[in-house]
Formats: structure tokens, C-alpha cells, sequence
């Protein structure tokens, strides 16, 4: 086995086939804007219809950026639960992070409107929202860690994260029976998961709760690595593991809240591209995970979003459909090919 | 119950390891829990240690305490003269390392990778290594013969192998102080040798100080400078032959069990 220092190769690919998406994605949608017009666009020209520059500078452009984002930053969460938890079946979704955020943003919504309409319009906001979603989230990760402290056993952290999903699915459940009926199409259409619906103003609220995220991760990076012992080596190693575990929470929260809250919950690409990217790389080292799950997230809902806009129609799939099609097999793929999946 | 202290070294440095009625067990139970009575003993530099005693009478305990991983119930523990609770943790670090009978979380590190990780107290924020950082990994692996192991991820490695990568890991940290657990748990008897004389020419040649629980007493009686014998009533500590000497042995089982022979230096089966 090569280390995985001796592969920029690989990254170079990623970072090749992350740029041929964000292109193919780009110049594929419900209008046909031929390739170049595109790509000639990206680089100062004026397309000969008019028109073809404001869709792709208004709706293709945020939404191939908000695909870059939440995939990347999803990935990330992933393989930072999975390295604080130790358990290879961890991961935004399935722990239950994506349901805490749904709970808040369904919350939100709905609850405002018991408020009456012009208190929920007034609520209802991309900040309330990506806070509620946030706060939800992070409820559910202290909820979990907790739980993950008293039970070391796999199994049942992914059931605190089921019961989570059930909680959610109940309080919307009774929200809804109250609900004024377009807020509850609202927190529908926010359900099936979207990276399409961001203007300019909420990709730079995701891309600032991305940045935050990803920076406290990048300065983690050493206790991470120390973590891939176990808890108690960490701490032999002098890592202020109490610390450690705190920063990691509210990394997580940002990034998982943040993306649920404008992309709606994406199902297994928090879950699947860790794996993904630890078979690529073959090495276990944050230093080289860490830009390799960006990467390969950010490719992964490129593509994810690009099929889910379905070329030349005017139909949009919803994109968490997409991803659970995608991802689903992968981790029981994965789960096959060895025993153990291994982090 | 008190460790009797059969040997004084009247050495002219300061003891590697000094512990000073110490109370090890559980100390939120109410009242605390006390293992084995109280312990008293020195570590001079560059000596090996064992720690035996039945199953259950507190040599984890003891390590995890001594390690830091776990509060005292009482007593002092002092690491290179300086009061241990009064080291911050990542000086603490350069100071003791551990093995545990835990395995690594991860599997999918490779050796050198996992052996690197021991230099983590000396390294910047992103944990780049130093050429020096580079070169005490290098000699850490040479030392447990892992040279052809290198960049082989550990869940191929068997439990002798791994165990070997561990207490590399512990030698690249570069310490003072090396504590293990059970270093040669699930090892046949080819390898729990060849890990207690490894660990052996670690502390002549390298003068560190290395304690180790163990369960082979015939093993750590023929290879160890120091043995620590921990019992319910009353602990004791010494060379292995002053504690033949004295008999510390005999009372370790059951007479109607197993028998110590002193002439030899091993247990036998009381048929």
C-alpha cells in the first residue's frame, strides 16, 4: 500500500473532475445554453441571448455553488462524527443531526404560523431559519454525545439517531394539524431537500456558517488525528480532549445546521463520502482527508444535482431522492466488502 | 497496609517516579473504593518494572492512575521530581507515555503513521514533522523491528505485530516514563519474550523508566530489575530475588492451587 502522501495524483483528479462538474452542471438545465456560451459567460464574454446571462449568473451559478457547499460541507460533518464518535456508521443524517435541524426549522415555519401571517412573515427569515436549524441540531449532537459517553456500543447511537427522526417526524406531524396550509407546503417543499431556491444573499449566509465550520475544523485537524487512537491516547498526548470534543459540536452544528436550514435534510453524502474518500486516499490522516472529503462531497453533489435537475426538462427531481439512491447502496456496498468498515 | 520497601537505591539523581501513599479504585463510590491498600515506591531511571498481582486487584487501575487517565484516591504521585497534578497535560506528555490494553479506534492508520502520532506533543498545530521528529519515529520503528511493517495499515498487522506498533509509538513520544498495560495479553510465548526483552534493552540502553503490568510472573522475574506485587492486604516492592528471598511470592495464590518454587523462580501446579 502507497501512502496516500506519495498520491497527489488523486487530488489533482478530484479537484480535475470537481471542476468538469461544476461546468457540466452549469451549462445543463431546463434551457438549452449551448456549452460554450457557458463557459465563455465564466470567462467575461457576453452570451448572444440575454436572457442565457441572467440564468446562469441568478439561478445556475448559486445553485452549482450551493451544491459545492453543502456537499462539502456535509462531508465534512461526516468524517468529523465519525472521528469523535469512533463508530464508521456515523454521519449527519443518520446520527440524526439533519432530523434536530428539521425539528427546529419545522418549528420555525410552522410555529410562526400560530403567530398569525404577518408575525410568520416577519419571523420566517434566512438568519431565524438558519439559527432554528442550527440550535436543532446541536441539541440533538449533545443528546447524542451524551448518550454516545454511557453506551460505547455502534448500535445504539444509530438508534438514539432513528428515535430522532421519529421525534421530528411526530412534532411535524402535529404542527402540520395546526398549520396555515402554505406553511406547511412550505416546510414540505424545504423537506425534499433543494439546492436551487438560494438567491445571492442566503448563499453568503451559508458560505460565512461553511467557512466558520470548516475553519474551526482546519485548526482541529492535530486532535483529530490524535482522536483516531481513542480517548484515552489523545489524552496520554496532552490533547484537551473535553476541549476538542466541544469545538468539534459546534463545528458540526454550523455546518449540518447551516445546510439543512437552505438545502433542506440531504440524505448518506455526510455518511458516504468519508468512506468514499478514506478508500480513494487510503490513508486515515485528517491532514489529507480533510481537503479530500471537500473535494469529493462538493463533486458528489454536483453530480447528485445535476441528475436531479433532469437535462432538457423542465421537471426538478428532489435532490435528497437523488442522494439516497446514490448513497444508500454505497454504504451497504461498503458494508459488504469488508467486515468492518474501517475509519 | 502498607507496601513494604524492601530495597532503598541510594542513587544521586532524583527518582524517575516517586509515589507516596498513594490509594488507587474508585473514588466517586461513597465511601471510595480502595483497591490495595496504600502504595509506596521509587523509580530509579533506566529500570524495567513489573506490576503483578490477581486478576481484578487494581494493576490497570494502578497504571491508568499513574498515566493520569484516572483521579488518586489519595497519596502523591511525583514524575521527574515535579508533583504530577501539577503538570499541565501537554507537558505531562512529554514527560510519560502510554500503552493501553485498548486497541487504537482507528485500524486504517499505517504503521509509520500511527507511530508518527507519538511525536504530537513536539509538533506545530498541524502536526508536521521535523526532520528530528522524523528521525526519532525512524528509530522507534528499527527499535520494535517494524522497518518491513512501515506503511502497512495496522487491521492487517497480527496482535503481536500491533503490539509492537504500539509500544513504537510510546518510544517515539520520546519520554522519560513508558507505562503499559498488559503489554503481551494474546501473545504466544515466543513474543511475550521477545516484547519483555525489547522493553528490557529500552530502559538499560535508552535509560528509561518502564513499568508494565503483567500476568507472566516467571517472565518478569527472570527479565525485570523491579517487581511490584499487588495485593488485597499488603503490596509489596523489590528486586525479584530479594522478594523470592522474603517469600512475597507464596502468598500470591492459593496454596492449594498453584506453589512457588524459589530454588527455580516458577510457579507450579499444586496437583
Amino acid at each position: 500500500m502507497i501512502p496516500a502522501a506519495r498520491k497527489p495524483g488523486r487530488f489533482l483528479l478530484l479537484a480535475l473532475l470537481l471542476a468538469v462538474a461544476f461546468l457540466v452542471n452549469l451549462g445543463l438545465g431546463s434551457v438549452d445554453i449551448p456549452f460554450s456560451e457557458t463557459v465563455s459567460w465564466l470567462f467575461g464574454g457576453q452570451p448572444t441571448e440575454p436572457s442565457w446571462a441572467y440564468i446562469i449568473r441568478d439561478y445556475r451559478l448559486p445553485k452549482a455553488l450551493t451544491a459545492i457547499l453543502t456537499g462539502s460541507g456535509l462531508a465534512l460533518c461526516g468524517l468529523l462524527m465519525q472521528t469523535l464518535f469512533r463508530n464508521p456508521l456515523a454521519g449527519p443524517f443518520v446520527l440524526g443531526i439533519s432530523s434536530g435541524a428539521s425539528l427546529g426549522a419545522a418549528l420555525l415555519i410552522m410555529g410562526a404560523s400560530l403567530l398569525g401571517p404577518a408575525a410568520a412573515a416577519w419571523v420566517v427569515s434566512d438568519w431565524s431559519l438558519a439559527l432554528a436549524s442550527s440550535l436543532g441540531s446541536l441539541l440533538v449532537l449533545l443528546t447524542v454525545l451524551l448518550v454516545a459517553t454511557r453506551l460505547k456500543d455502534a448500535m445504539a447511537l444509530l438508534i438514539v439517531g432513528l428515535m430522532f427522526g421519529s421525534i421530528t417526524a411526530a412534532v411535524v406531524t402535529v404542527l402540520s394539524s395546526f398549520a396555515r396550509a402554505e406553511r406547511l407546503q412550505q416546510y414540505i417543499f424545504w423537506s425534499y431537500g433543494s439546492v436551487g431556491s438560494l438567491g445571492w444573499s442566503q448563499l453568503g449566509i451559508l458560505a460565512l456558517l461553511f467557512g466558520i465550520g470548516t475553519g474551526v475544523s482546519l485548526l482541529l485537524l492535530k486532535g483529530l488525528n490524535a482522536l483516531l487512537l481513542g480517548e484515552h491516547y489523545a489524552t496520554s498526548l496532552g490533547i484537551p480532549i473535553r476541549r476538542l470534543r466541544l469545538w468539534i459540536l459546534i463545528a458540526t452544528g454550523l455546518l449540518a445546521g447551516g445546510i439543512t436550514a437552505f438545502a433542506g435534510p440531504i440524505a448518506f453524502v455526510g455518511l458516504a463520502v468519508p468512506h468514499l474518500t478514506r478508500q480513494l486516499l487510503g490513508t486515515s490522516d485528517h491532514r489529507l482527508l480533510m481537503p479530500g472529503v471537500l473535494l469529493y462531497g462538493g463533486l458528489l453533489m454536483l453530480i447528485c444535482d445535476t441528475v436531479a435537475q433532469m437535462p432538457y426538462s423542465s421537471y426538478v427531481l428532489p435532490i435528497n431522492a437523488i442522494t439516497s439512491v446514490v448513497g444508500a447502496p454505497v454504504v451497504i456496498w461498503l458494508l459488504l466488502r469488508r467486515n468492518r468498515m474501517l475509519f | 497496609m502498607k507496601t513494604t520497601p524492601l530495597h532503598t537505591e541510594n542513587s544521586p539523581e532524583k527518582p524517575a517516579l516517586e509515589v507516596q501513599g498513594l490509594q488507587i479504585g474508585y473514588p466517586g463510590a461513597n465511601p471510595p473504593l480502595s483497591l490495595c491498600g496504600t502504595l509506596e515506591f521509587d523509580l530509579p531511571e533506566g529500570v524495567l518494572t513489573a506490576v503483578i498481582g490477581v486478576n481484578g486487584v487494581g494493576k490497570s487501575t494502578l497504571l491508568r492512575t499513574l498515566g493520569g487517565l484516572q483521579p488518586a484516591i489519595s497519596g502523591r504521585i511525583r514524575i521527574g521530581g515535579q508533583p504530577a497534578s501539577g503538570i499541565p497535560a501537554a507537558s505531562r506528555a512529554r514527560l510519560q507515555s502510554i500503552v493501553l490494553t485498548e486497541p487504537p479506534a482507528s485500524r486504517n492508520l499505517t504503521v509509520a503513521e500511527l507511530v508518527a502520532l507519538g511525536r504530537h506533543p513536539y509538533t506545530n498545530w498541524l502536526g508536521k514533522l521535523s526532520p528530528e521528529d522524523s528521525r526519532i519515529t525512524g528509530e522507534a520503528i528499527r527499535r520494535m523491528e517494524l522497518e518491513a511493517l512501515r506503511d502497512r495499515p495496522c487491521h492487517t498487522l497480527s496482535d503481536g505485530q500491533l503490539q509492537r506498533v504500539l509500544i513504537a509509538r510510546a518510544l517515539a513520544q520520546d519520554t522519560p516514563l513508558i507505562l503499559l498495560d498488559e503489554p503481551t495479553t494474546h501473545l504466544d510465548l515466543y513474543h511475550k519474550v521477545r516484547i519483555l526483552k525489547g522493553l528490557r534493552s529500552i530502559a538499560h540502553e535508552t535509560r528509561k523508566t518502564i513499568l508494565f503490568t503483567t500476568h507472566e510472573i516467571d517472565l518478569a522475574i527472570q527479565l525485570c530489575d523491579r517487581m511490584l506485587i499487588l495485593q488485597q492486604a499488603e503490596s509489596v516492592f523489590g528486586e525479584p530475588c530479594e522478594l523470592i528471598r522474603v517469600g512475597a511470592f507464596e502468598e500470591l495464590f492459593p496454596e492449594d492451587t498453584v506453589i512457588f518454587d524459589p530454588d527455580s523462580g516458577v510457579f507450579r501446579i499444586n496437583k
